[in-house]
Protein backbone atom coordinates (compact mmCIF):
# COMPACT_ATOMS: atom_id res chain seq x y z
CA UNK A 1 0.00 0.00 0.00
CA UNK A 2 1.03 3.63 -0.38
CA UNK A 3 2.39 5.61 2.52
CA UNK A 4 0.10 6.36 5.41
CA UNK A 5 -1.45 9.83 5.59
CA UNK A 6 -1.00 12.12 8.57
CA UNK A 7 -4.65 11.74 9.52
CA UNK A 8 -4.36 7.95 9.60
CA UNK A 9 -1.18 8.24 11.66
CA UNK A 10 -3.03 10.26 14.26
CA UNK A 11 -5.92 7.81 14.20
CA UNK A 12 -3.40 5.03 14.77
CA UNK A 13 -1.89 6.92 17.71
CA UNK A 14 -5.36 7.52 19.13
CA UNK A 15 -6.22 3.85 18.86
CA UNK A 16 -9.03 4.71 16.48
CA UNK A 17 -7.97 2.78 13.39
CA UNK A 18 -10.75 0.26 13.87
CA UNK A 19 -13.34 3.03 13.89
CA UNK A 20 -12.36 4.15 10.40
CA UNK A 21 -14.39 2.99 7.43
CA UNK A 22 -12.80 0.76 4.82
CA UNK A 23 -11.40 -1.92 7.08
CA UNK A 24 -7.81 -0.93 6.40
CA UNK A 25 -6.66 -1.13 9.98
CA UNK A 26 -4.62 -4.30 9.54
CA UNK A 27 -2.93 -3.20 6.35
CA UNK A 28 -2.03 0.12 7.96
CA UNK A 29 -0.46 -1.65 10.92
CA UNK A 30 1.47 -3.94 8.59
CA UNK A 31 2.71 -1.02 6.55
CA UNK A 32 3.82 0.94 9.60
CA UNK A 33 5.76 -2.09 10.80
CA UNK A 34 7.70 -2.25 7.53
CA UNK A 35 8.01 1.30 6.21
CA UNK A 36 10.88 3.36 7.61
CA UNK A 37 9.60 6.64 6.18
CA UNK A 38 6.17 6.19 7.73
CA UNK A 39 7.75 5.15 11.01
CA UNK A 40 9.64 8.44 11.11
CA UNK A 41 6.47 10.35 10.35
CA UNK A 42 4.67 8.37 12.99
CA UNK A 43 7.27 9.53 15.51
CA UNK A 44 6.77 13.15 14.46
CA UNK A 45 3.01 12.84 14.66
CA UNK A 46 3.37 11.29 18.08
CA UNK A 47 5.46 14.24 19.24
CA UNK A 48 2.82 16.71 18.06
CA UNK A 49 0.09 14.68 19.71
CA UNK A 50 1.98 14.48 22.99
CA UNK A 51 2.57 18.20 22.92
CA UNK A 52 -1.12 18.91 22.40
CA UNK A 53 -1.94 16.60 25.29
CA UNK A 54 0.56 18.41 27.49
CA UNK A 55 -0.78 21.83 26.54
CA UNK A 56 -4.39 20.93 27.15
CA UNK A 57 -3.60 18.83 30.18
CA UNK A 58 -1.77 21.70 31.80
CA UNK A 59 -4.99 23.43 32.71
CA UNK A 60 -7.10 20.73 34.27
CA UNK A 61 -9.96 22.27 36.19
CA UNK A 62 -10.46 21.16 39.76
CA UNK A 63 -13.34 18.76 40.01
CA UNK A 64 -16.25 19.18 42.34
CA UNK A 65 -18.84 16.48 41.75
CA UNK A 66 -22.09 17.03 43.55
CA UNK A 67 -23.98 13.88 44.51
CA UNK A 68 -25.99 12.50 41.65
CA UNK A 69 -29.03 12.57 43.88
CA UNK A 70 -28.83 16.36 44.04
CA UNK A 71 -29.05 16.51 40.27
CA UNK A 72 -31.91 14.02 40.28
CA UNK A 73 -33.77 16.30 42.68
CA UNK A 74 -33.16 19.27 40.45
CA UNK A 75 -34.33 17.30 37.43
CA UNK A 76 -37.50 16.33 39.23
CA UNK A 77 -38.12 19.91 40.30
CA UNK A 78 -37.78 21.45 36.86
CA UNK A 79 -40.70 20.98 34.57
CA UNK A 80 -41.65 22.38 31.22
CA UNK A 81 -45.31 23.17 31.70
CA UNK A 82 -47.28 24.48 28.78
CA UNK A 83 -49.56 27.28 29.86
CA UNK A 84 -51.52 30.00 28.18
CA UNK A 85 -51.57 30.93 24.55
CA UNK A 86 -50.55 34.51 24.28
CA UNK A 87 -47.26 35.97 25.24
CA UNK A 88 -44.75 38.62 24.75
CA UNK A 89 -43.73 37.27 21.44
CA UNK A 90 -46.86 38.70 19.95
CA UNK A 91 -46.91 41.79 22.09
CA UNK A 92 -44.15 43.19 20.01
CA UNK A 93 -46.88 43.79 17.53
CA UNK A 94 -47.54 43.69 13.93
CA UNK A 95 -45.80 46.96 13.36
CA UNK A 96 -42.45 45.28 13.63
CA UNK A 97 -41.63 44.83 10.00
CA UNK A 98 -43.56 45.10 6.82
CA UNK A 99 -40.40 44.48 4.88
CA UNK A 100 -39.82 41.12 6.50
CA UNK A 101 -43.43 40.22 6.03
CA UNK A 102 -43.19 40.99 2.37
CA UNK A 103 -39.95 39.10 2.28
CA UNK A 104 -41.73 36.15 3.75
CA UNK A 105 -44.29 36.19 1.02
CA UNK A 106 -41.71 36.66 -1.66
CA UNK A 107 -39.40 33.97 -0.47
CA UNK A 108 -42.21 31.55 0.05
CA UNK A 109 -43.77 32.32 -3.28
CA UNK A 110 -43.16 28.78 -4.39
CA UNK A 111 -43.41 27.20 -0.99
CA UNK A 112 -39.66 27.48 -0.97
CA UNK A 113 -37.54 26.94 2.08
CA UNK A 114 -34.20 28.65 2.03
CA UNK A 115 -31.17 26.74 3.25
CA UNK A 116 -29.06 28.80 5.60
CA UNK A 117 -26.13 30.35 3.89
CA UNK A 118 -28.08 30.85 0.70
CA UNK A 119 -29.14 34.35 1.63
CA UNK A 120 -26.00 36.09 0.52
CA UNK A 121 -26.40 39.24 -1.49
CA UNK A 122 -26.65 38.98 -5.21
CA UNK A 123 -26.05 41.48 -7.90
CA UNK A 124 -29.04 43.73 -8.10
CA UNK A 125 -30.36 43.83 -11.64
CA UNK A 126 -31.32 47.15 -13.08
CA UNK A 127 -34.98 47.80 -12.68
CA UNK A 128 -36.77 49.19 -15.70
CA UNK A 129 -37.18 52.92 -15.43
CA UNK A 130 -40.82 53.70 -15.49
CA UNK A 131 -42.83 56.39 -13.80
CA UNK A 132 -44.49 55.20 -10.70
CA UNK A 133 -47.76 56.65 -9.66
CA UNK A 134 -48.24 57.89 -6.15
CA UNK A 135 -47.51 55.27 -3.57
CA UNK A 136 -49.68 56.72 -0.89
CA UNK A 137 -51.50 59.81 0.07
CA UNK A 138 -48.52 60.86 2.11
CA UNK A 139 -46.47 60.91 -1.05
CA UNK A 140 -49.05 62.40 -3.32
CA UNK A 141 -47.55 64.51 -6.00
CA UNK A 142 -44.09 63.16 -5.52
CA UNK A 143 -42.82 61.62 -8.73
CA UNK A 144 -40.62 58.71 -8.13
CA UNK A 145 -38.61 56.71 -10.55
CA UNK A 146 -38.16 52.99 -10.46
CA UNK A 147 -34.63 53.43 -9.17
CA UNK A 148 -36.05 54.96 -6.07
CA UNK A 149 -39.05 52.79 -5.68
CA UNK A 150 -37.46 50.28 -3.36
CA UNK A 151 -36.41 53.02 -1.06
CA UNK A 152 -39.71 54.75 -1.20
CA UNK A 153 -41.62 51.57 -0.72
CA UNK A 154 -39.61 50.81 2.35
CA UNK A 155 -39.87 54.34 3.60
CA UNK A 156 -43.58 54.24 3.03
CA UNK A 157 -43.87 50.98 4.78
CA UNK A 158 -42.01 52.56 7.64
CA UNK A 159 -44.72 55.09 8.02
CA UNK A 160 -47.47 52.56 7.68
CA UNK A 161 -45.94 49.91 9.82
CA UNK A 162 -45.20 52.27 12.62
CA UNK A 163 -48.28 54.35 13.00
CA UNK A 164 -46.88 55.98 16.07
CA UNK A 165 -44.19 57.61 14.04
CA UNK A 166 -46.57 58.88 11.42
CA UNK A 167 -48.98 60.18 13.99
CA UNK A 168 -46.32 61.91 15.96
CA UNK A 169 -44.71 63.71 13.13
CA UNK A 170 -46.29 63.19 9.75
CA UNK A 171 -44.70 66.28 8.32
CA UNK A 172 -41.26 65.28 9.36
CA UNK A 173 -41.75 61.77 8.11
CA UNK A 174 -42.84 63.13 4.79
CA UNK A 175 -39.80 65.35 4.73
CA UNK A 176 -37.58 62.42 5.43
CA UNK A 177 -39.20 60.36 2.76
CA UNK A 178 -39.01 63.15 0.24
CA UNK A 179 -35.37 63.68 0.99
CA UNK A 180 -34.80 60.00 0.65
CA UNK A 181 -36.62 59.91 -2.61
CA UNK A 182 -34.65 62.77 -4.09
CA UNK A 183 -32.40 61.86 -6.99
CA UNK A 184 -30.02 59.53 -5.29
CA UNK A 185 -28.56 56.56 -7.03
CA UNK A 186 -27.91 55.03 -3.66
CA UNK A 187 -31.21 53.35 -3.21
CA UNK A 188 -32.68 51.14 -0.62
CA UNK A 189 -30.80 48.19 -1.97
CA UNK A 190 -27.52 49.81 -1.03
CA UNK A 191 -28.63 50.21 2.51
CA UNK A 192 -29.82 46.69 2.95
CA UNK A 193 -27.65 44.28 4.83
CA UNK A 194 -26.51 40.89 3.64
CA UNK A 195 -29.89 39.38 3.22
CA UNK A 196 -32.21 38.20 0.60
CA UNK A 197 -33.89 41.54 1.05
CA UNK A 198 -31.52 42.97 -1.50
CA UNK A 199 -32.67 40.42 -3.95
CA UNK A 200 -36.20 40.88 -2.81
CA UNK A 201 -36.35 44.59 -3.27
CA UNK A 202 -34.77 44.37 -6.66
CA UNK A 203 -37.06 41.74 -8.01
CA UNK A 204 -40.29 42.31 -6.25
CA UNK A 205 -41.07 46.00 -6.12
CA UNK A 206 -44.58 45.26 -7.26
CA UNK A 207 -45.06 43.06 -4.27
CA UNK A 208 -43.88 45.87 -2.07
CA UNK A 209 -46.31 48.29 -3.57
CA UNK A 210 -49.15 45.85 -3.33
CA UNK A 211 -48.38 45.17 0.27
CA UNK A 212 -47.99 48.77 1.14
CA UNK A 213 -51.24 49.63 -0.58
CA UNK A 214 -53.12 46.90 1.20
CA UNK A 215 -51.58 47.81 4.50
CA UNK A 216 -52.52 51.43 4.06
CA UNK A 217 -56.05 50.66 3.03
CA UNK A 218 -56.48 48.37 5.94
CA UNK A 219 -57.20 45.38 3.76
CA UNK A 220 -54.65 43.19 5.35
CA UNK A 221 -54.67 43.66 9.05
CA UNK A 222 -54.68 40.03 9.90
CA UNK A 223 -51.34 40.04 11.63
CA UNK A 224 -50.88 39.62 15.34
CA UNK A 225 -52.51 42.29 17.46
CA UNK A 226 -50.86 45.65 17.80
CA UNK A 227 -48.63 46.23 20.80
CA UNK A 228 -50.49 46.79 24.01
CA UNK A 229 -47.91 49.19 25.25
CA UNK A 230 -46.64 52.25 23.49
CA UNK A 231 -43.04 52.18 22.44
CA UNK A 232 -40.46 54.52 23.81
CA UNK A 233 -41.16 58.24 23.59
CA UNK A 234 -41.36 59.19 20.00
CA UNK A 235 -38.90 61.06 17.97
CA UNK A 236 -38.79 62.30 14.47
CA UNK A 237 -35.21 62.28 13.41
CA UNK A 238 -33.75 59.55 11.28
CA UNK A 239 -31.82 58.11 14.13
CA UNK A 240 -34.84 57.96 16.35
CA UNK A 241 -36.76 56.26 13.63
CA UNK A 242 -34.15 53.58 13.67
CA UNK A 243 -34.38 53.21 17.36
CA UNK A 244 -38.11 52.99 17.31
CA UNK A 245 -38.72 50.26 14.86
CA UNK A 246 -36.88 47.47 13.17
CA UNK A 247 -36.25 46.51 9.61
CA UNK A 248 -38.06 48.85 7.29
CA UNK A 249 -37.70 51.95 9.38
CA UNK A 250 -34.10 51.24 10.12
CA UNK A 251 -33.23 50.76 6.50
CA UNK A 252 -35.27 53.73 5.41
CA UNK A 253 -33.67 55.96 8.00
CA UNK A 254 -30.26 54.74 6.98
CA UNK A 255 -31.02 55.69 3.44
CA UNK A 256 -32.31 59.04 4.56
CA UNK A 257 -29.01 59.76 6.18
CA UNK A 258 -27.16 58.58 3.13
CA UNK A 259 -29.28 60.85 1.00
CA UNK A 260 -28.33 63.69 3.29
CA UNK A 261 -24.69 62.86 2.84
CA UNK A 262 -24.29 61.71 6.39
CA UNK A 263 -22.59 58.53 7.30
CA UNK A 264 -25.13 55.79 7.88
CA UNK A 265 -23.10 54.35 10.67
CA UNK A 266 -23.89 57.37 12.79
CA UNK A 267 -27.39 55.99 13.00
CA UNK A 268 -28.02 55.08 16.56
CA UNK A 269 -29.76 51.80 16.54
CA UNK A 270 -30.79 51.11 20.08
CA UNK A 271 -31.29 47.51 19.17
CA UNK A 272 -27.81 47.07 17.88
CA UNK A 273 -25.89 49.36 20.05
CA UNK A 274 -27.14 48.23 23.36
CA UNK A 275 -28.27 44.73 22.76
CA UNK A 276 -25.56 43.21 20.70
CA UNK A 277 -26.20 40.53 18.16
CA UNK A 278 -26.57 37.39 20.08
CA UNK A 279 -28.90 34.55 20.67
CA UNK A 280 -29.17 34.14 24.36
CA UNK A 281 -31.78 31.83 25.71
CA UNK A 282 -32.66 32.41 29.29
CA UNK A 283 -32.94 29.15 31.09
CA UNK A 284 -35.98 28.68 33.23
CA UNK A 285 -37.19 32.08 32.29
CA UNK A 286 -40.61 31.12 33.53
CA UNK A 287 -39.16 31.03 36.99
CA UNK A 288 -37.44 34.35 36.61
CA UNK A 289 -40.42 36.12 35.14
CA UNK A 290 -43.79 34.78 36.17
CA UNK A 291 -45.38 36.69 33.33
CA UNK A 292 -43.47 34.59 30.88
CA UNK A 293 -44.19 30.96 30.28
CA UNK A 294 -42.69 28.60 27.82
CA UNK A 295 -46.20 27.61 26.97
CA UNK A 296 -46.75 31.08 25.59
CA UNK A 297 -44.58 30.16 22.70
CA UNK A 298 -46.11 29.48 19.36
CA UNK A 299 -46.19 25.76 18.56
CA UNK A 300 -42.68 25.25 17.30
CA UNK A 301 -42.48 21.75 18.65
CA UNK A 302 -42.63 18.69 16.46
CA UNK A 303 -45.01 16.22 17.95
CA UNK A 304 -43.64 12.76 18.48
CA UNK A 305 -40.15 14.02 19.21
CA UNK A 306 -38.91 14.38 22.72
CA UNK A 307 -38.81 17.95 23.95
CA UNK A 308 -35.50 18.63 25.61
CA UNK A 309 -35.77 22.28 26.26
CA UNK A 310 -37.77 25.34 25.39
CA UNK A 311 -36.66 28.77 26.41
CA UNK A 312 -37.27 32.37 25.63
CA UNK A 313 -34.49 34.42 24.23
CA UNK A 314 -34.10 37.27 26.59
CA UNK A 315 -31.25 39.33 25.28
CA UNK A 316 -29.98 40.75 22.08
CA UNK A 317 -31.90 41.75 19.02
CA UNK A 318 -33.62 38.40 19.08
CA UNK A 319 -35.17 39.02 22.48
CA UNK A 320 -38.65 37.63 22.45
CA UNK A 321 -37.71 34.70 20.26
CA UNK A 322 -38.01 31.11 21.24
CA UNK A 323 -35.47 28.34 21.24
CA UNK A 324 -36.52 24.73 21.26
CA UNK A 325 -34.36 21.64 21.45
CA UNK A 326 -35.82 18.29 20.52
CA UNK A 327 -34.32 14.87 20.30
CA UNK A 328 -34.65 13.12 16.97
CA UNK A 329 -35.30 9.41 16.77
CA UNK A 330 -31.63 8.54 16.56
CA UNK A 331 -30.61 10.75 19.46
CA UNK A 332 -29.46 13.72 17.40
CA UNK A 333 -30.51 17.14 18.59
CA UNK A 334 -32.85 19.28 16.53
CA UNK A 335 -32.62 22.98 17.24
CA UNK A 336 -35.51 25.25 16.36
CA UNK A 337 -35.25 28.99 16.72
CA UNK A 338 -38.10 31.33 16.15
CA UNK A 339 -36.85 34.84 15.66
CA UNK A 340 -39.37 37.55 16.26
CA UNK A 341 -40.53 40.10 13.79
CA UNK A 342 -37.99 42.62 12.71
CA UNK A 343 -34.99 40.42 13.26
CA UNK A 344 -32.72 40.11 10.31
CA UNK A 345 -31.32 36.58 10.43
CA UNK A 346 -28.14 37.73 8.76
CA UNK A 347 -27.52 40.11 11.63
CA UNK A 348 -26.97 37.18 13.92
CA UNK A 349 -23.63 35.74 14.79
CA UNK A 350 -22.77 33.05 12.30
CA UNK A 351 -23.65 29.62 13.44
CA UNK A 352 -20.69 27.44 14.35
CA UNK A 353 -19.10 25.50 11.56
CA UNK A 354 -20.29 22.26 12.99
CA UNK A 355 -21.36 20.69 9.75
CA UNK A 356 -25.02 20.92 10.62
CA UNK A 357 -27.47 21.87 7.94
CA UNK A 358 -30.03 24.56 8.52
CA UNK A 359 -33.12 25.86 6.86
CA UNK A 360 -34.87 29.12 7.44
CA UNK A 361 -38.42 29.93 6.62
CA UNK A 362 -40.71 32.84 7.41
CA UNK A 363 -43.10 32.00 10.20
CA UNK A 364 -45.64 34.01 12.14
CA UNK A 365 -44.18 37.30 11.06
CA UNK A 366 -40.70 36.22 12.09
CA UNK A 367 -38.33 33.53 11.03
CA UNK A 368 -38.09 29.89 11.91
CA UNK A 369 -34.64 28.35 11.78
CA UNK A 370 -34.14 24.60 12.01
CA UNK A 371 -30.71 23.11 12.48
CA UNK A 372 -29.60 19.54 12.94
CA UNK A 373 -27.12 17.02 11.73
CA UNK A 374 -29.33 16.27 8.78
CA UNK A 375 -29.53 17.08 5.11
CA UNK A 376 -31.55 20.05 3.99
CA UNK A 377 -34.09 17.68 2.50
CA UNK A 378 -34.48 15.89 5.81
CA UNK A 379 -34.93 19.20 7.57
CA UNK A 380 -37.61 20.11 5.09
CA UNK A 381 -39.35 16.86 5.91
CA UNK A 382 -39.16 17.78 9.58
CA UNK A 383 -40.59 21.17 8.75
CA UNK A 384 -43.48 19.44 7.06
CA UNK A 385 -44.00 17.41 10.19
CA UNK A 386 -44.10 20.61 12.15
CA UNK A 387 -46.57 22.13 9.74
CA UNK A 388 -48.66 19.01 9.82
CA UNK A 389 -48.86 19.20 13.57
CA UNK A 390 -49.84 22.86 13.65
CA UNK B 1 -32.04 -1.03 27.85
CA UNK B 2 -32.03 1.22 30.90
CA UNK B 3 -29.15 3.60 31.48
CA UNK B 4 -26.95 3.21 34.54
CA UNK B 5 -26.86 6.89 35.43
CA UNK B 6 -24.47 6.41 38.29
CA UNK B 7 -21.98 4.95 35.87
CA UNK B 8 -22.65 7.60 33.23
CA UNK B 9 -22.26 10.34 35.81
CA UNK B 10 -19.01 8.98 37.19
CA UNK B 11 -17.47 8.48 33.76
CA UNK B 12 -18.81 11.48 31.91
CA UNK B 13 -19.04 14.34 34.38
CA UNK B 14 -15.27 14.93 34.66
CA UNK B 15 -14.90 14.85 30.89
CA UNK B 16 -17.81 17.20 30.50
CA UNK B 17 -16.35 19.71 32.94
CA UNK B 18 -13.01 19.48 31.19
CA UNK B 19 -14.68 20.07 27.83
CA UNK B 20 -16.76 22.96 29.11
CA UNK B 21 -13.90 24.58 30.94
CA UNK B 22 -12.04 24.95 27.68
CA UNK B 23 -15.12 26.55 26.22
CA UNK B 24 -16.12 29.02 28.91
CA UNK B 25 -12.81 29.41 30.78
CA UNK B 26 -14.45 29.59 34.15
CA UNK B 27 -14.27 26.56 36.42
CA UNK B 28 -17.42 27.29 38.36
CA UNK B 29 -19.36 28.09 35.24
CA UNK B 30 -18.12 24.92 33.56
CA UNK B 31 -19.35 22.89 36.51
CA UNK B 32 -22.66 24.72 36.52
CA UNK B 33 -23.17 23.97 32.85
CA UNK B 34 -22.13 20.34 33.25
CA UNK B 35 -24.65 19.96 36.06
CA UNK B 36 -27.29 21.69 33.98
CA UNK B 37 -26.61 19.25 31.14
CA UNK B 38 -26.99 16.34 33.55
CA UNK B 39 -30.19 17.73 35.02
CA UNK B 40 -31.64 17.92 31.54
CA UNK B 41 -30.37 14.45 30.72
CA UNK B 42 -31.91 13.00 33.86
CA UNK B 43 -35.16 14.65 32.98
CA UNK B 44 -35.22 13.34 29.43
CA UNK B 45 -33.25 10.10 29.75
CA UNK B 46 -31.78 10.06 26.24
CA UNK B 47 -30.88 6.78 24.63
CA UNK B 48 -27.26 7.74 24.09
CA UNK B 49 -26.52 9.74 27.21
CA UNK B 50 -22.85 10.50 26.66
CA UNK B 51 -23.24 11.83 23.14
CA UNK B 52 -26.39 13.64 24.20
CA UNK B 53 -24.66 15.28 27.14
CA UNK B 54 -21.81 16.57 25.02
CA UNK B 55 -24.22 17.91 22.44
CA UNK B 56 -26.26 19.77 25.04
CA UNK B 57 -23.09 20.95 26.78
CA UNK B 58 -21.75 22.32 23.52
CA UNK B 59 -25.00 24.20 22.99
CA UNK B 60 -24.95 25.56 26.51
CA UNK B 61 -21.36 26.67 26.07
CA UNK B 62 -22.17 28.32 22.79
CA UNK B 63 -25.04 30.21 24.35
CA UNK B 64 -22.76 31.16 27.18
CA UNK B 65 -20.18 32.51 24.83
CA UNK B 66 -22.78 34.66 23.17
CA UNK B 67 -23.83 36.32 26.34
CA UNK B 68 -22.14 39.65 26.29
CA UNK B 69 -23.07 40.38 29.86
CA UNK B 70 -21.69 37.08 30.98
CA UNK B 71 -18.50 37.78 29.14
CA UNK B 72 -18.08 41.08 30.93
CA UNK B 73 -18.74 39.42 34.24
CA UNK B 74 -16.17 36.83 33.38
CA UNK B 75 -13.58 39.47 32.66
CA UNK B 76 -14.33 41.04 35.99
CA UNK B 77 -14.01 37.65 37.57
CA UNK B 78 -10.64 37.07 35.97
CA UNK B 79 -9.50 40.43 37.22
CA UNK B 80 -10.63 39.73 40.74
CA UNK B 81 -9.07 36.28 40.58
CA UNK B 82 -5.79 37.86 39.63
CA UNK B 83 -6.10 40.27 42.52
CA UNK B 84 -6.89 37.39 44.82
CA UNK B 85 -3.87 35.53 43.59
CA UNK B 86 -1.66 38.47 44.22
CA UNK B 87 -3.05 38.70 47.73
CA UNK B 88 -2.31 35.11 48.63
CA UNK B 89 1.41 34.85 49.15
CA UNK B 90 2.21 31.14 49.64
CA UNK B 91 1.30 29.74 46.24
CA UNK B 92 1.67 32.97 44.39
CA UNK B 93 4.14 31.78 41.81
CA UNK B 94 2.34 28.54 41.15
CA UNK B 95 -1.01 30.21 40.81
CA UNK B 96 0.22 33.02 38.64
CA UNK B 97 1.94 30.47 36.51
CA UNK B 98 -1.27 28.51 36.21
CA UNK B 99 -3.21 31.61 35.34
CA UNK B 100 -0.68 32.56 32.76
CA UNK B 101 -0.74 29.08 31.30
CA UNK B 102 -4.50 29.21 31.03
CA UNK B 103 -4.38 32.51 29.20
CA UNK B 104 -1.84 31.09 26.77
CA UNK B 105 -3.79 27.93 26.15
CA UNK B 106 -6.92 29.95 25.65
CA UNK B 107 -5.17 32.20 23.15
CA UNK B 108 -3.76 29.22 21.31
CA UNK B 109 -7.16 27.53 21.13
CA UNK B 110 -8.81 30.69 19.93
CA UNK B 111 -6.39 30.73 17.04
CA UNK B 112 -7.92 27.54 15.71
CA UNK B 113 -10.92 27.40 13.45
CA UNK B 114 -14.19 26.60 15.18
CA UNK B 115 -14.29 23.15 13.68
CA UNK B 116 -10.69 22.26 14.53
CA UNK B 117 -11.17 23.52 18.09
CA UNK B 118 -14.40 21.60 18.60
CA UNK B 119 -12.92 18.38 17.32
CA UNK B 120 -9.80 18.82 19.42
CA UNK B 121 -11.75 19.58 22.58
CA UNK B 122 -14.12 16.69 22.06
CA UNK B 123 -11.17 14.38 21.62
CA UNK B 124 -9.50 15.89 24.66
CA UNK B 125 -12.66 15.16 26.63
CA UNK B 126 -12.39 11.50 25.74
CA UNK B 127 -14.89 11.24 22.91
CA UNK B 128 -14.30 8.52 20.36
CA UNK B 129 -13.75 9.29 16.70
CA UNK B 130 -17.25 8.06 15.97
CA UNK B 131 -18.77 10.32 18.61
CA UNK B 132 -16.72 13.29 17.48
CA UNK B 133 -17.73 12.75 13.88
CA UNK B 134 -21.35 12.56 14.85
CA UNK B 135 -21.28 15.73 16.89
CA UNK B 136 -19.09 17.75 14.55
CA UNK B 137 -20.97 16.64 11.46
CA UNK B 138 -17.84 15.22 9.86
CA UNK B 139 -17.04 11.85 8.35
CA UNK B 140 -15.22 9.54 10.73
CA UNK B 141 -12.40 9.33 8.22
CA UNK B 142 -11.87 13.09 8.47
CA UNK B 143 -11.38 13.18 12.22
CA UNK B 144 -7.74 12.07 12.15
CA UNK B 145 -6.85 14.69 9.58
CA UNK B 146 -8.69 17.38 11.49
CA UNK B 147 -7.03 16.38 14.74
CA UNK B 148 -3.60 16.32 13.14
CA UNK B 149 -4.05 19.84 11.88
CA UNK B 150 -5.59 21.10 15.12
CA UNK B 151 -2.83 19.63 17.26
CA UNK B 152 -0.10 21.07 15.09
CA UNK B 153 -1.69 24.51 15.06
CA UNK B 154 -2.31 24.43 18.77
CA UNK B 155 1.32 23.63 19.45
CA UNK B 156 2.52 26.31 17.03
CA UNK B 157 0.21 28.93 18.48
CA UNK B 158 1.17 28.03 22.02
CA UNK B 159 4.86 28.44 21.22
CA UNK B 160 4.15 31.74 19.54
CA UNK B 161 2.70 33.07 22.77
CA UNK B 162 5.88 31.91 24.48
CA UNK B 163 8.01 33.80 21.98
CA UNK B 164 5.90 36.90 22.35
CA UNK B 165 6.24 36.73 26.09
CA UNK B 166 10.02 36.44 25.79
CA UNK B 167 10.14 39.42 23.45
CA UNK B 168 8.09 41.49 25.87
CA UNK B 169 10.37 40.49 28.73
CA UNK B 170 13.37 41.80 26.82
Amino acid sequence: MSHVSEGILHAYLDGALDQLPGGEADSVRDHLARCTQCSIQLGEAGAVRDEAIAILGGILPPLDMPPLEDLRSRAAAVRVEPTGTSGRLYRMGWAASVVLAVGAGWMLRGGEVIPLGMMDPIEVPSAPRAPLRSLSEELAGLEVTADDEDLVAAATSATTSSDVVAQAAPDRVREDVERAASPVQETMTDALPRTGLREMTAEAPAVFRQFVDSAESGVDQSGPPAPEESPEPLGVSGSELVALAPAAERYAATSVLRAEGRRPDVVTSARKATAGLSLVPSNHSDEEDPDRHVGDAPPFVISGLELIDMSWISEGVTAGGVRVLQELEDGEILELLHLPEGVDPDDLDPFPEDGKAGVITPRDGGWLIMRANRTVEELQALLERLDGAS
Amino acid sequence: MSVDWTDVYRNTYPDLVRFLHRKVWDVERAQDLAQEAFVRALRHEPKKPRAWLFQVAANLARDEARTVIRRKRHLTLLKSETEDLQASAPDLNDQLSEQERMVRVKAALEGLSDRDRDVLLLWDAGQSYTEIARQAGLAVGAIGTTLARARRRLADAYHETETEKANVAR
